[in-house]
């Protein structure tokens, strides 16, 4: 109990450390927060402008306004882990932090600590603008929460392999997290249906984990559909983060020794 | 009991890569890691509870990869090495409570400090990853400050501090950390001579005297290990060649001695009738300014006067003197594999 207590205050003690850093540079912090602004506007403006000749109704989405906000809306929340542990493991800082008494996941969270609460507030500006000003429709109930609890999960598994396979190969790069962000922008119906895509790409869009969170996040969000109505649609993605998650765990239990067998820690 | 032991620690890398690419390297890739590469070879040590122990080596000679099995960075391939009797890699979240390591060598590589914040926020956090008690925090990174005169700097950014001061504030984060063992890898390298005895007097005073830390000092300047140590173990070539205290080291291996002479008009016939003379074992010639043999020879009562009488004949001497062995020609005649049990 007391090793969880101070390993607490390990995380208390990152965010701090992250806001200070945050806050260290007026021009940088005064850009972000005006980044977030234009961002909000030019999406919902965009929103407005674009239409689009397909069936929008089997998302449960009423306009293409909807589809489109609640695809940004699923963007940052399930990005969050996006890097989380890869991130750090590829940076030279983690040695330095390994050889302290803190445990790694703690010292995994407490990294994390800022950038997620800052992501997560960035998206609630978001959701709040797109309610006032766009009239996007925001359904709350356990359905959505079940689906964002399960799809961060996903996403943070992705990213254990990501790591694993970082760090088992010493490359800079981090082709799993590039190739997820690239096709989930693309492929898996953030701006637009996958049905509209030609029919080569469709495939992809098939197997792209984040296609299936969006067809949920939008039937729960923006359909209203409740835990039980998505429940079928919902076991898979429950089943496939449990899963990945062992996998993922697996792979960079693997790459983090046998990095430790090279001696090529922080050698990224 | 010792508070550090290593019992047949070896440590063997992967040879370096012959290409990124290519059948051969993708058929080693599928095979396996080939650890061939030698770092560390059967070490067996013993540190005692509160000593200063160096571990004084060349570039290369498995000091740093000791520290880092110490801080289970690294695996070891055979054996085990022990901190207060708990396995290195196993139980390395325990013995991290109460350790400290300075990889200062390498404090612009694997730099844990933030670069935007100041000396005392950086410390602040750095006693908060180490589990310091919240009331401790404050009064310690004071005493730290005062130790380490960063009195003017404590408001400072972390990046505009020298290279020393750098090294002194990641030599601070023992002193708030107070651990009862700290490892300090090069923690003078690339350091100036006034900033060197800053860091030595912390560590002999404050580290060991004072908060009676265990201290391990992985080192290659001799000056360093001689000045501080209680003990050293010389390493080459992953090795442990001898571990002693640096004067029983010095007296406990006959090493050659050195007449360093400077000369004028020494030319090939001197050098060809040195050559001749049986106790001679190695000959150094410096050329700047002016010309200085230095001739490494033992027997010293046997060849002496006729080195003497051959440099009088064969050239003009300016200046002579027999030098005593220096720890420094201890540790070269060690790692060269030239040095004499003298019992």
């Amino acid at each position: 109990m007391k090793g969880l207590i101070e390993n607490i205050k390990v995380m208390g003690a990152f965010l701090k450390l992250n806001r200070d850093l945050f806050f260290s540079w007026r021009a940088e912090s005064v850009m972000q927060i005006l980044q977030i602004s234009i961002n909000v506007t030019l999406l919902g403006i965009f929103a407005r402008l674009v239409t689009l000749d397909a069936n929008i109704e089997q998302y449960g989405t009423a306009t293409f306004l909807d589809f489109f906000l609640i695809g940004q809306v699923v963007n940052i929340m399930v990005g969050l882990p996006s890097g989380s542990v890869s991130g750090i493991l590829a940076g030279r800082s983690f040695p330095g932090l390994f050889v302290t008494p803190s445990r790694l996941g703690f010292i995994f969270l407490g990294v994390n600590t800022w950038i997620v609460a800052w992501r997560l507030l960035t998206g609630f500006v978001f959701i709040a603008a797109a309610i006032l000003f766009f009239d996007m429709t925001f359904h709350v109930n356990m359905g959505v929460v079940v689906v964002f609890a399960f799809s961060i999960l996903l996403m943070i598994a992705l990213d254990l392999f990501a790591a694993g396979f970082i760090v088992f190969t010493k490359s800079r790069q981090d082709p799993i997290n590039w190739f997820l962000r690239m096709s989930a922008t693309l492929v898996s119906g953030t701006y637009f249906p996958p049905e509209n895509l030609p029919s080569w790409l469709y495939p992809i869009s098939r197997i792209h984990p984040q296609t299936y969170i969006l067809k949920l996040a939008r039937l729960t969000i923006g359909g209203g559909k409740t835990l039980s109505e998505v429940w079928p649609s919902l076991v898979s993605l429950i089943i496939t983060s449990i899963i990945m998650f062992f996998v993922g765990y697996a792979m960079f239990q693997y790459g983090f020794r046998r990095a430790r067998l090279a001696g090529t820690l922080g050698h990224m | 009991m010792a508070v550090i032991e290593a019992v047949n620690l070896s440590k063997y890398y992967e040879p370096p890569r012959e290409g990124v690419f290519g059948w051969n390297q993708i058929l080693k890739d599928i095979r396996g890691p080939q650890q061939t590469l030698l770092a560390l070879k059967n070490v067996d040590l013993k540190i005692e509870r509160g000593e200063l122990f160096g571990l004084l080596g060349p570039n290369g000679a498995g000091k740093t990869t000791f520290c880092k099995i110490m801080n289970a960075l690294v695996i070891p391939t055979e054996g085990h090495l022990y901190i207060n009797g708990l396995d290195s890699i196993k139980d390395h979240h325990t013995i991290a409570a109460h350790m400290v390591t300075v990889f200062a060598g390498d404090i612009d590589i694997w730099n844990i400090f933030t670069r935007r914040l100041t000396v005392e926020k950086n410390l602040t956090f750095m006693a908060k990853l180490w589990h310091v008690p919240d009331e401790k925090i404050q009064e310690r990174i004071d005493y730290t400050i005062e130790v380490m005169q960063l009195e003017d700097k404590r408001k400072d950014w972390y990046q505009k501090l020298s290279a020393g001061l750098k090294q002194r504030v990641y030599l601070g984060l023992a002193l708030v950390v107070q651990p009862s063992i700290v490892v300090l890898d090069e923690p003078t390298i690339h350091l100036d001579v006034p900033s060197k005895r800053v860091i030595h007097t912390i560590i002999q005073e404050e580290l060991c005297k004072k908060l009676g830390c265990t201290a391990l000092l992985a080192t290659h300047n001799m000056e360093e290990a001689e000045k501080l140590c209680d003990r050293v173990a010389i390493l080459n070539k992953g090795e442990v060649k001898v571990v002693d205290n640096p004067e029983n080291i010095k007296g406990f291996f006959k090493v050659l001695d050195v007449l360093e002479v400077k000369l004028q008009g020494a030319g090939p016939v001197l050098f060809e009738k040195l050559d001749k003379i049986p106790g001679i074992k190695k000959a150094q010639l410096i050329k700047a300014p002016v010309p200085v043999l230095r001739l490494y020879f033992d027997e010293k009562e046997k060849y002496i006067a006729e080195i003497i009488d051959c440099l009088i004949k064969n050239a003009k001497i300016v200046d002579l003197r027999l030098k005593e062995p220096t720890f420094e020609d201890v540790f070269v005649s060690v790692v060269e594999g030239t040095h004499e049990r003298s019992h």
